[in-house]
């Protein structure tokens, strides 16, 4: 029986909906699972010990446990306990290595994808390797370039993994040349995607090791063939990516650039238009003694590349559009992160370092991004627009300066300050409303022994839209090499009132033993973003206790 | 359970990883190299894992950093570091490298090859590697201090 479940923060009008995890499998199921994992654990250990070859692996399991509370809502929450579990073997003898993971969301923590219901034997592969020929079957990630016309990856935090199973073959005939070509289904939840993926990479460099101008390409191809009967002419079976790339390096100044370029693929997310894609990349990095520069433009239209022309959100993605904006960590700024707009966007960042004598770096980064000026036309190609023409709506701009000093060798500070206009509409695709905001951060670290330290952090957001505003504190305390505590408050209130506060308290401890890493902890969370490169996902509010336990071996 | 966790731990120590696998990955020039190499120098090795926009990894590095003249000196260390930067940050690679004045070997690992192949969940992440290359100590997140474990451990070769 499938349920479903809904909870929001009491001031907020937006309900995100959410399924619970269907049970399936019986505990009969569940142990035929848990006895092939042992198995191939077994078949790995016992050969390891005779023939002397390389055995290794991963842990990871994230538990939550929610609880009731007052100020967020929660509806027919039915399952109170969730779990994530992943298992990954690998082993190496000779020229051979083989892997696999088993995963088991029993059931998934709140936010992540609907079709990770269950469990399941993934990414299963075999691999063998030359110095010159390395050759895969089964599972496996790849990235042709800047990963534009295809990047099959593993994001866990996103719940994303969209590997290929089919074969991957890389090849270096000579040193200057690398081919690869590739050809599979990507994985979908547990099943694969419906379209056939077909890939060939070609890698040159065209300058000896000892010139002084560096110069290097790759020209790339992607097909997906997925069947189609329906009656829309739009519509494509056949949809082919071609793609080209030059880097230029000379002793300080490096510049790259890539282009792909995308047939007509007519799909619900672009309302089935025959409009080509194609997606625009420039990077660009000067060096002097005191002062790093770097620059990146980027003009996407139309380029929601998948392997499954029905799927949303992170599912059967073969392209990856980078978000050329900055990466923030730090809490409030992760607030309002940017995500590519794969249907069209132009823009672009500038990242600016220097360093003063006395141990101290200013980092001064600008990004704008704003609409393509899309005219619409009649029929089917749906709009033109114009290559250099940039559109009136604007979906980002982040001005952010960060000063970080060492005082001496006991106390260190970093102060932040971020300027951000998010056109909350169009990136979260809720109602439309343009977020300005102002975020103040302060973060000091003292180091009291050899191996104590303690860090804490005051940040503040003000802006008149959206929830209004944020402040926050944390104070962190480190044992090296093994203990870790933290505890921490979020609050959000009204325009300078303090009558409707939401408190969002956060406390925690870590204990790490060589690679592996025990970490509890009780609170509240806020609703939020998570993102990684440019692909985000939507981190629902609840309290509750949750526990991680990661282990290398 | 405390008990049977510690000796599923030790299980796994017994079995664990021992040599670098061998993966493509790229230096700043965008070159491939091998990653076996970094196994084969004759010199003790630590290996992190970082990323631009990781806080802790910066600090791990800074911190690396600043001990290596000593490391060099008496047990001739070699630092390297691996950037798990994909193609949104990467470009930022450089300009840290560059305005940190950083003087070791610095390689990026866009889309986790090596990482996958070392079964590092997060970053930072680091390894410590005899002279013959054998993984003899690793240590995931970081805190201050955590830096002497590594060269405790290279202290500890016989």
């Amino acid at each position: 029986m499938r349920k479903y479940y809904c909870f929001r923060l009491k001031s907020d009008n937006v309900c995100l909906k959410y399924r619970q995890i269907e049970q399936t499998g019986s505990p009969k199921t569940a142990m035929n699972n848990i006895s092939t994992i042992l198995s191939i654990f077994l078949f790995i250990i016992s050969p390891s010990r005779i023939w002397g070859q390389s055995f290794s692996g991963s842990i990871q399991s994230d538990f939550q446990r929610y609880t009731n509370d007052n100020s967020l809502i929660y509806e027919q929450l039915d399952s109170k306990i969730a779990s994530n579990n992943y298992l990954t073997l690998q082993a190496q003898y000779r020229k051979f290595r083989a892997g696999a993971r088993f995963e088991a969301y029993l059931p998934p923590l709140l936010g992540y994808p609907l079709n990770l219901e269950g469990r399941g034997l993934v990414n299963k592969f075999l691999t063998y390797q030359n110095k010159k020929i390395t050759a895969t079957v089964g599972n496996f990630y790849e990235q042709f370039g800047s990963g534009m016309i295809l990047r099959t990856q593993e994001q866990r935090f996103l719940g994303m993994d969209t590997s290929l199973d089919g074969f991957q073959l890389k090849a270096n005939p000579t040193k200057n040349y690398t081919i690869k070509l590739i050809g599979g289904k990507q994985r979908l939840g547990f099943k694969h995607a419906d379209g056939l993926v077909i890939g060939l990479d070609n890698d040159f460099k065209f300058s000896k090791d000892s010139a002084t101008n560096q110069w290097s390409g790759g020209l790339s191809f992607v097909n997906k063939n997925e069947p189609y009967d329906g009656i829309l002419t739009s519509v494509k079976p056949n949809v082919w990516t071609v793609g080209g790339r030059l880097n230029f390096q000379r002793n300080n100044f490096s510049f790259s650039t890539e282009y792909v370029t995308k047939s007509a693929d007519g799909t619900p997310a672009n309302r089935y238009i025959t409009h080509r894609g194609s997606a625009l990349l420039i990077n660009s990095n000067l060096d002097f003694d005191k002062l790093s520069l770097a620059l990146n433009l980027k003009r996407i239209d139309n380029f929601d590349f998948r392997s499954q022309r029905s799927e949303t959100l992170n599912n059967a993605l073969l392209s990856f559009i980078p978000a050329t904006t900055k990466q923030h960590s730090y809490r409030l700024l992760t607030l309002y992160p940017y995500a590519s707009q794969v249907m069209g966007e132009v823009g672009g960042q500038l990242d600016a370092i220097y360093t003063f004598k006395n141990d101290a770096t200013l980092s001064l980064n600008f990004a704008a991004l704003n609409a393509l000026n899309k005219k619409t036309i009649e029929g089917e190609e749906g709009y033109k627009s114009s290559f250099f023409e940039i559109g009136k709506e604007r979906y980002y701009r982040d001005l952010n300066i960060e000063f970080e000093k060492k005082w001496s060798k006991k106390f260190k500070t970093n102060i932040v300050f971020v300027y951000l206009n998010y056109n909350k509409g169009q990136i979260l695709g809720t109602y439309q409303e343009m977020v300005k905001s102002y975020t103040f951060i302060f973060d000091g670290t003292v180091k009291f022994l050899k191996k104590k330290a303690l860090r804490f952090e005051l940040q503040h957001l003000a802006t008149k839209q959206d929830k209004g505003n944020w402040a926050m504190s944390l104070v962190e305390y480190s044992v090296s090499p093994k203990y870790f505590f933290y505890i921490s408050d979020e609050i959000n209130y009204g325009s300078f009132s303090f009558e409707k506060v939401t408190h969002y308290p956060n406390i925690g401890s870590a204990f790490s033993y060589k690679s592996h890493r025990l970490s509890l902890g009780y609170g509240r969370q806020r609703e939020g973003l998570l993102c990684v490169g440019g692909i985000c996902r939507l981190t629902p509010a609840y309290t509750g206790f949750s526990a991680s336990l990661t282990s290398s071996f | 359970m405390c008990l049977c966790a510690f000796a599923t731990l030790h299980l796994l120590n017994t079995f664990a990883q021992k040599s670098l696998p061998d993966v493509s990955i790229k230096d700043l020039k965008g070159q491939s190299i091998s990653t076996k190499q970094f196994g084969e120098a004759s010199q003790p090795t630590v290996i992190s894992f970082w990323a631009t926009w990781c806080k802790p990894c910066l600090q791990e590095i800074n911190a690396i950093n600043e001990n290596l003249e000593d490391w060099k000196a008496e047990k001739k260390v070699r630092f390297i570091a691996i950037s798990v930067d994909d193609s949104r940050s990467k470009g930022r690679v450089p300009t840290f490298v560059n305005s940190k004045k950083w003087q070791f070997e610095v390689y990026i690992d866009e889309n986790g090859d090596f990482q996958r192949a070392l079964n590092v969940l997060n970053v930072p992440h680091t390894f410590v590697l005899d002279a013959q290359g054998k993984i003899i100590y690793q240590h995931t997140s970081y805190a201050s201090g955590d830096e002497e474990a590594y060269i405790e451990a290279i202290r500890k070769i016989k």
